[in-house]
Parts: C-alpha cells; structure tokens; sequence
C-alpha cells in the first residue's frame, strides 16, 4: 500500500470518525458485544473495518473451511478468545461420515504461532489429535482460561492429562458428547484435581470416560471456585461425599443410578444431601423409586434435565408440579400432553423447553401416554409466555395450535417441531395456515426448523414460511412442499436467512441452484434428498464467486443410497477445499 | 386377468417393506405386478367411508374373484370375493371422490415418490445409547420373564418378597 493511499484513507477515515481519535473509536466499540453489530461497524469504511478488527474480543466462525488461519488472523490480531464449527449439523445425527473433514490441524498449527492474545478457544463437530492438544498446550498453556472441545473427536485422555498439568488458568474445561479414546483410566482428573485451583467448569456429559468418585471428590475439594460439575457417569450413591464437599456447586449432571434389580439393598434417596447452591440437575437412568431425591430440592431447581431418566408419564407430572421456578426443562415426550399441561400450569417461569423423541418403535415399551400432541403444545404455548427456545416432538399437531404458539409465545427466538411417524393419519392437513400465524406472531424468531411429512406443508405453505420469517437467520426443512414452486417461493423471501438445511424434499437441482441465488443472504446450504439431473449439470446454475460447492456420495449401505446423496454449499474465502476424502466432490471450485 | 393372488392395498403406508417393493416398481416402470392396481394413487381410497366399499363389493357376483384387504383409518377389513372389475371400480370412485374434494391428493404413501421413508429420522448417539440401555434394563426385569423351568420370574418376586420381609423384620 502507497504512503499516498494510506494517508487519502487516514483522511477519509478521520472526516467520517468526526475527528474521534482511534483510541476513543476502539473504546466505544468496545461496548458493541453484538456480533451482528460489530458486523455492520466493520462494513461503515475501511477506517472502523481496521478499529473494529483490532478491538474485537471474540469471532465465531460458523463454517471453517469459509476462511483460513492466516486470514483470521490478518484481521483480527487481537483475538482473544476464537470459536469454530466445521462439520455439518448432520454430523450429529449420523449422517456424515467420519473421514469427512473438519481437522483442526490447520487452525491450532496457526494459534500456536501467532493469536497472542487468545485465551479461549471453542471448537465444535471438529477432529482433533493428541498431536494438536499438546502443540496448543506448549504455546498457550500460561494464557489458557477456556478449552471446549465440544462434540469433537480423535484424541485421548493423556491430552486431557497435559492440559490439566500444563493449563493453570484453566477455568473452563468443556467436552461434552466428544469421542474420547480412553488410556490410563481417570488419571486426568486427578492431574486436574491436583494442579488447578481455579476450576470454574468441568464438563465431560454424554462422553464414555470413567470418572471415580475420589478423584470426582478430590476435585470438588481443591477447586473451591467449582460452580458446574458435568460428568459421563458415576453412581449417586458413591457421589454423597462429593456433595457435601462442593459447597459453591451450582449445576451438576451425570450421576445415574444402578438397576434396582441388581443392587443388594433397596436404595433410599429421600434425604440425599445437595448443597444448597445446587439449582441445575440432570440424572441417568433415575427411576420411579429414585426420583425422590428430587423432592427436597424441587422449588428451588431452574433446570432439570429428564432426557435420559427412566421414568413414565405419570411420574414426570409427579415431578414437574413441584417444580415452580423451572427455567430450562429437557424431557423426552414419555412427559406426553399431560406432563405438558402440568408445565403448563406449573413452570410458569420457563425460558427453554426441549422435548426430545423417546423410543417409538414397535415395542418400544414407552409409555401409553407418552406422545405429544396439540393439546401439549397449546397447552404449554397458553402458560409459558417466558419461552424463548422450544422444541418438541410431536405425533400429531394441529393448525390452532401453531396459531397458539404464535399467539402467545413472542418471546421465541428459536422454535423447532418435528412430526414423527407414529401416527399414521394427522388429525389436519395441511398447516400452512398455522405456520403462517406461528410466523407473523412470533416476529423475534431467529432459529426455525420444521420437520414433517408429506402433505404438511404445501407450495403455498412455504410461501408463507419466505413471507413471514423476515428475522429468521437459521432454517432446517424436512419432507416439505409439493413441487419446485414451493422452494422457489419460498426463496423469493427468507431476507435474513443465513443458513438453510432442507432434507426429504423433492426439489429438483434447477430448483436448489434457482433458490439459492435468490435467497440474498445465504451463505450456507446443505441438502439431503433431492431430484437429480441427469447430467448433474443442473446445480452448476447457481455457481459464482466465493461460493464452494460441494457433493457428499452417500454410504453405498443400506437401502436406497441414491435418494441419500448431499449437497452441502458455502461462501468461502479460502477457495477450493484441499482436504476432502473421496466420498466428497467438489463441483466448484473445479480447481 | 388378475390371478388369484390377494389383493393387498396398504393406503395409509403402513407395511413399509410392501411400500418400499411398489415405489421400487413404481420406479423402474414395471408392469410385472400382480395386478394393474398397484399403479394408481392408491391413498385416494383413504377418503372413502368404509360403508360404501362393502356396498360396492357387496353388490357383485362376479367370479373368480380374489379376497381384497384394506387398511383404513386403522381399521383392517378383508373382503371375501372381490373381482378385478369391482377392485377397478373402488378405483375410480375413490378418484371421483377425491377430484371433487379440489383434487388435492394427500400424499401419505411411498407412490408419491417423495423421501420420506428413505429419509427416516435419526437420532443423536447419546440417545440413541440410551434407548438401547433403557430397552435392556426394560427386558431384563418384569414379572413374567422366562426363567429356567418356566417358573424362574415367579421365584425371583418371591425371594425378593422374603428379602424385604427379613428387613422389616
């Protein structure tokens, strides 16, 4: 860059800065922590792009293969703490095979060299080697606070061992539902235990590690700051001692409980000790007989999450109408319309709701009552106006009850309903007109997803759907509309959306390309099921600048290997991918 | 002529594995099936009251007829007789019927051609774990399991009975 050029800019800068100086500028954007803020002071001139750069604390790179390492950082310097995903949000649902990509080699080999200022790092659906762990450790380990290694992959307990020796600010260790080879069975907790004292956050939930109750304890007692205690498993009646030692422990998940048919003495859990703190729960396996230990602590609690307890119908109406100052409650739909009715009337503080989909195979041996249904939703969308993130499982929903999510909860900001298959025949067909009031009611909508069946939603459904969503950034799609006018309608609108995941539909690859190109702000597209061109030839319609396109081959097993094929498409900065296994072709960059 | 192999209509999709043989006709364009009924959008009859199909095939004596079952509403109903002509006139009646409802056809089955039965939902491997360990506690306990000699669940409730009793004692 010419001295001449800089000082035009400077100048240009100074007249728009209204002779603010920079020190100032970056101080006052200091105070802008909104990312879509801070995106739209980063777009005013190249002036507040270069101040906005240089004071931002946090970038979340949505898809990593949209930049590279050396870009983040040419940008942002600064950087203090990083998150990035790179595996499509099938990924966690067993649809993206594991060679697919997303190593963090790349990213970590960059941090380590330069990022002086990076404190926390959050990778997420990444594959990450030992390797990678102890080349971050031997860079950062004196400035590390934050490690989430969040649904990741491809390392072993002695890295988590490095880290706990090697990272003494460590004040958050996160590795939720990561694949974790499992050398030297806990030794790593002990190494945490012993050589951190400022432990905030220890999260291992959902992972298959052994966790022993020493160590467990001993943890507890050396980190007297631990406040979230998330671990795979251990038996509650082994964690008594832990308890009474975690005096500051506000959130603790993972104690299960063991086959009553196999324990020696039939168990009480009527006074088990929590400490007083201790407001978020989540326990495996908790049956009938345990749910006891709840009672206690039932008013004060603001999470529970029941996902993977073994309970029925009747006893989740036990539980929740003792439960008043609920603000997040995660459940399969064994809860059933009259488990919901009772949040309804109970939870009337409730901000989250998750309604997961419990076993409905043939013999699936759940409960009677357990299966969601309109009067559920309208039932909980009626007493919960707090809610801002829902979603729910249904097996048959009606058209009023959308209108009554659109009614009365406004203060969703992500909504998702899936329609299982249990119910051969839907009480309405087809809710286009409940999806539309749903969507003019709920104007703060920013996350949508809608996964039914045939029928449901209609060509002029998803009219409505690009129509009324004027905010919604996130949009998933399952077995929706009748023919390529519907994704074409719905392309006409959908302003704000970023992110789009369509699987089950039969929109022809004309018809994706078309969509794409119209929908003004997407810059990431995955498909699974779609009408094929003869040739293929059909998707290069929507081929320009910056926008990688990518086709994932499906698993040549199981039935109908065909109609499984991805399309995953993305803006990107870093062009053609060079990283790809052979399942994935990329039609362009073609180089 | 329609051989006397039943008849088998499955309108709601409710034997995937027949659905899954039929869409695969469908698609390769065969014409190889036991009858030429197969083709059509068999889903139509879904809006047809169950009473007018028993007059319908109460009417006729024709013979040499095959027995018809029908899925419907979640009932299952299998007819006796039922002969290719008057199978063909169900057809056209659930047609009519279905035209004159605005000629919208709810698609619920394979024929349609959509995804949905490739495409089945699935779920998180956490989940899915749990499913599994929760099916096997399930099997594993229960009154009436099948013990040794037939009699081994009922001598296991009386151990434990006694169990407790001792405890109480």
């Amino acid at each position: 860059m010419g001295g001449e050029a800089e000082a035009g800019e400077r100048q240009l800068g100074r007249v728009l800065s209204f002779g603010i100086p920079d020190t100032a500028l970056g101080l006052v954007m200091g105070y802008v922590e909104d990312p879509w803020d801070r995106d739209a002071i980063s777009l005013v001139c190249r002036h507040w792009c270069r101040v906005d750069a240089l004071s931002r604390k946090h970038v979340t790179v949505a898809m990593a293969y949209s930049t590279t390492p050396e870009r983040l950082f040419r940008r942002f310097p600064c950087l203090e703490s990083l998150k990035l995903k790179a595996k499509p949000r099938a990924a966690m649902f067993n649809l993206i095979s594991d060679d697919w990509g997303g190593s963090a080699s790349p990213w970590i080999r960059q941090l380590s060299a330069t990022f002086h200022f990076l404190k926390k790092l959050h990778l997420r659906r990444m594959i990450v080697s030992d390797d990678d762990i102890s080349v971050l450790v031997r860079a950062k380990a004196h400035m590390l606070v934050s490690l989430k290694l969040d649904r990741c992959s491809g390392f072993s307990t002695p890295s988590l061992a490095l880290v706990a020796r090697s990272c003494k600010k460590l004040e958050t260790l996160f590795l939720e539902e990561s694949a974790i080879a499992e050398n030297e069975n806990d030794e790593w907790i002990r190494e945490l235990a012993t050589n951190n004292s400022v432990l905030e956050t220890l999260n291992f939930f959902l992972t298959d590690l052994r966790a022993s109750p020493e160590y467990l304890t001993l943890l507890v007692r050396n980190c007297q700051r631990l406040k979230t205690l998330k671990i795979s498993e251990c038996l509650m009646r082994d964690l008594t001692g832990l308890f009474l030692t975690a005096q500051t422990l506000q959130e603790f998940a993972g104690g299960s409980f063991e086959d009553p048919d196999q324990q020696a003495v039939n168990r009480n859990y009527e006074n088990y000790y929590f400490p007083p703190s201790l407001h978020r729960l989540g326990l495996l396996y908790m049956g009938t007989n345990e749910m006891q230990i709840l009672f206690p602590y039932s008013a004060a609690l603001k999470k529970l999450d029941l996902q993977f307890a073994f309970l029925n119908t009747e006893d989740h109406c036990h539980i929740v109408k003792r439960c008043p100052n609920l603000e997040t409650l995660e459940v399969r739909d064994v809860i059933g319309d009259r488990g919901l009715q009772v949040v309804a009337q109970t939870c009337k503080k409730l901000q989250r709701l998750r309604v997961e989909r419990g076993d409905d195979e043939h013999g699936g041996l759940e409960d009677e009552q357990g299966r969601i249904s309109q009067v559920g939703v309208m039932a909980v969308a009626q007493g919960c106006p707090e809610l801002t993130y829902w979603a729910i499982h249904v097996s048959d929903i009606t058209n009023a009850a959308l209108e009554a999510v659109g009614t009365f909860s406004r203060n969703l900001n992500d909504f998702r309903l899936v329609l299982l298959d249990r119910e051969a025949h839907i009480t309405e067909l087809p809710l286009d007109n409940g999806v539309r009031a749903l969507l003019r009611g709920c104007t703060k909508l920013r996350r949508f997803a809608f996964y039914v069946r045939p029928g449901v939603l209609t060509d002029v459904g998803l009219g409505y759907v690009g129509e009324f969503s004027k905010n919604i950034r996130y949009m998933l799609l399952g077995n929706v509309g009748e023919s390529d006018n519907g994704i074409l309608q719905l392309s006409r609108g959908c302003p704000s959306l970023q992110k789009l995941e369509l699987r089950g539909c039969l929109f022809s690859e004309h018809a994706l390309a078309m969509a794409a190109l119209q929908l003004k702000s997407l810059r990431y597209l995955w498909v699974q099921g779609y009408r094929a061109s003869p040739t293929g030839a059909d998707l290069m319609a929507m081929v320009r600048p910056f926008w990688n396109i990518e086709f994932i081959a499906p698993d040549q097993d199981g039935p109908c290997p065909d109609f499984r094929k991805q399309i995953l498409a993305y803006y990107s900065l870093a062009g053609r991918r060079t990283d790809c296994p052979p399942s994935v072709t990329p039609l362009y960059p073609a180089f | 002529m329609a051989s006397r192999a039943p008849v088998e209509l499955d309108f709601l999709g409710l034997r995937p594995a027949a659905a899954e043989e039929a869409a695969a006709d469908h698609r390769r364009g065969s014409t190889g099936t036991a009858s030429s009924i197969r083709g059509m959008k068999t889903s139509a009859i879904a809006s047809i009251g169950a009473r007018q199909l028993r007059r319908v095939i109460a009417g006729g004596e024709t013979p040499a007829p095959a027995p018809m079952t029908l899925f419907y509403n979640g009932a299952v109903a299998t007819f006796d007789g039922v002969s290719q002509d008057k199978a063909e006139a169900i057809m056209k009646m659930a047609m009519e019927v279905t035209t004159s409802n605005g000629g919208r056809v709810v698609r619920g089955d394979a024929f349609s051609g959509n995804f949905a039965k490739d495409m089945p939902l699935t779920r998180t491997k956490s989940l899915q774990q749990f499913l599994q360990k929760r099916k096997e506690r399930l099997s594993a306990t229960g009154p009436y399991q099948v013990g040794p000699g037939g009699t081994g669940g009922v001598a296991a409730a009386a151990t434990k009975s006694f169990r407790v009793k001792e405890e109480a004692a």
